[in-house]
């Protein structure tokens, strides 16, 4: 599966390790100071507790509606961190040109070495009567392809393997894949660029912050465009339940 | 006549009067003993501030100042994590709404995933706002929708709707909440002031969504998963038996940015934004898809809208 751009998520880690709860629940059954503290000194604590409730609320029940709006000013001291916003406006991301082919071999390093399309098809001959990855008998072996009825020559350009060719004709950049692909998914297209198609992060308003969007190839390969199926991630538990009541209830 | 009663009475012990003073006394003493018997439940937890604070609506720029040091303060002291609340106000001009494509998501849950990060839940309970049901394919029946599917994503005759807090306009939620705990704000989010809460979960049985959750224990969160950004009414961490709720993370979209569930969203499922702008991707939906809320006959005008593809 191809892996999903480098998207900021969220603004921490991975989790690590999860801690036990039992703990909590100790603190919360030893700890009362009801105990420690006589009657006489809860008496007065409610009373003096009861009177200052009092004397607080009184004045302030008045007005909700303008207490709002005077609160207004308090509001978040600083917007979220600077380095957290994305640069304004919508920002598509895009191939950064024609893609680098496998060549199944590594270099010296290590690495594999990846060559452009251009490298071999600037002196191959196209085979325009070519009809899928399987007819060949070298490269692009096991490339998985599974693309309605398409060839290869329905995307890829004979003139200049370097790019693209729309159903016109026309020559058409990498970085311009969404061109392409709308010619023949002009729902899909619609609904992408009305914004209820494909992942994006950043800003829902756009006067206080940019945003991110997803290419089409970002989640769906033009070989085998079909979403791949995943395992789903974090499973529920059961819900947390009810503590057991503290032995040392009092009983009413 | 008056003499001889008056030499009597010595003789008589205890007078009617004394006993009843003696009785009145005891009876007092009784009944508030009883009244401040609650107080010997009063735990560690739970400090003299916190007891005292005022509901959210009534407190000062200067008490929720001081309310929002103090709850910053305990945070360092119990997790030990430093973290800034701040009280995102709703901006004027926005009404939030919220819409999923049904047709496109694939049940991955990366979306509950998020949630759960984003909003400080506890983390062995893997608590979090967003439940996604895997349901049958034509059917809308909620009863026959599985949150513990165990399988590859999507499978071909189901499809899945995650489900969290609806913002509904008329919240049977606010409604039967008997201490004003919960309330609709101008934007449309549905918010609980966490310590005015008495955890009475009244609004957790109204709610027909199963959208609201309850703090049975402390939340447990390592110090460095505690998501530094927090709200007052959103993400901070909420005490032991308080109510909570998905708030459409107001931390971020009170601040223009989209909710943690979008983000995450791998297919671009969701959709966000404010109703009232016609430009808006939401309202493009709203105009374009055929979209439906859930339970709609109970007439709680839900913000939250679900659609499928043509």
């Amino acid at each position: 599966m191809r892996s999903l751009p480098p998207y900021r998520i969220s603004g921490f880690d991975e989790q690590k390790t999860l801690t036990e709860t039992g703990d909590t629940l100790k603190r919360w059954r030893q700890n009362t100071i009801g105990r420690r503290i006589g009657w006489l000194g809860l008496g007065l604590l409610l009373i003096g507790g009861l009177f200052t409730l009092v004397i607080w609320s009184g004045p302030n029940r008045a007005a909700p509606s303008e207490k709002n709006s005077s609160r207004a000013g308090h509001g978040p001291s600083e917007p979220i961190q600077t380095s957290d916003r994305l640069p304004k406006g919508v920002n598509i991301r895009q191939p950064d040109g024609p893609p680098r082919v496998a060549t199944g071999k590594t270099n010296s390093l290590g690495e594999p070495v990846t060559v452009q399309c251009a490298t071999c098809h600037a002196t191959t001959e196209s085979n325009h009567d070519l009809q899928g990855v399987k007819e060949l008998d070298e490269f692009h072996q096991g490339l998985e392809y599974q693309h309605g009825a398409l060839h290869c020559l329905s995307c890829h350009n004979p003139e200049d393997y370097n790019t693209l060719r729309l159903a016109n004709g026309r020559s058409l950049p990498f970085s311009k894949v969404k061109t392409l692909c709308a010619q023949c998914h002009g729902t899909q297209a619609r609904d992408y660029r009305n914004g209820s198609h494909g992942g994006m992060v950043g800003a829902w308003d756009l006067s206080q912050g940019g945003r991110y969007r997803n290419n089409c190839i970002d989640c769906h390969d033009p070989h085998h465009p079909e979403y791949p199926k995943l395992m789903p991630v974090f499973e529920p538990k059961p819900p947390r339940t009810a503590p057991s009541q503290p032995a040392n209830k009092e009983k009413h | 006549m008056s003499d001889t009663n008056s030499d009597s009475t010595p003789d008589q012990g205890t007078s009617r009067r004394t006993a009843m003073k003696a009785m009145g006394l005891t009876l007092g003493a009784a009944a508030f003993a009883k009244a401040i018997a609650p107080l010997t439940q009063w735990t560690a937890d739970l400090s003299l501030d916190e007891f005292l604070q005022k509901h959210y609506k009534e407190l000062s720029n200067d008490e929720l100042a001081n309310v929002i040091e103090r709850l910053e303060a305990e945070t360092k002291e119990e997790y030990g994590a430093e973290v800034e609340i701040n009280d995102y106000r709703p901006e004027p001009g926005v009404q939030f709404g919220y819409a999923l494509n049904l047709s496109i998501c694939i049940g991955c849950r990366k979306c509950a995933e998020a949630c759960h990060k984003e909003n400080n839940h506890d983390r062995a309970s893997q608590e979090s706002y967003i439940r996604v049901l895997e349901m049958d394919k034509g059917s809308t029946n909620l009863e026959n929708g599985n949150a513990n599917y165990k399988h590859p994503v999507p499978k071909s005759d189901k499809y899945y709707m995650p489900v969290q807090c609806q913002q509904c306009d008329y919240p049977p939620c606010v409604d039967v909440c008997p201490v004003e705990a919960t309330w609709k704000e101008n934007d449309g989010i549905v918010v609980v002031d966490y310590n005015w809460c008495i955890g009475c979960r009244y609004c957790e049985a109204a709610c027909p969504y199963h959208a609201r959750r309850f703090n049975w224990t402390k939340p447990q969160v390592p110090k460095d998963q505690i998501n530094p950004n927090q709200g007052y009414l959103s993400n901070r961490i909420r005490p032991q038996g308080a109510m909570e709720k998905c708030t459409f993370c107001l931390h971020r979209t009170r601040q223009g940015q989209m909710p943690a569930c979008l983000e995450a969203c791998p297919t671009g499922a969701r959709v966000f934004g404010n109703l009232l702008d016609p430009n808006s991707t939401i309202r493009w939906v709203l105009e374009n898809k055929r979209v439906f809320v859930l339970k709609e006959d109970l007439g709680t005008k839900p913000r939250f809208y679900y659609f499928f593809d043509e």
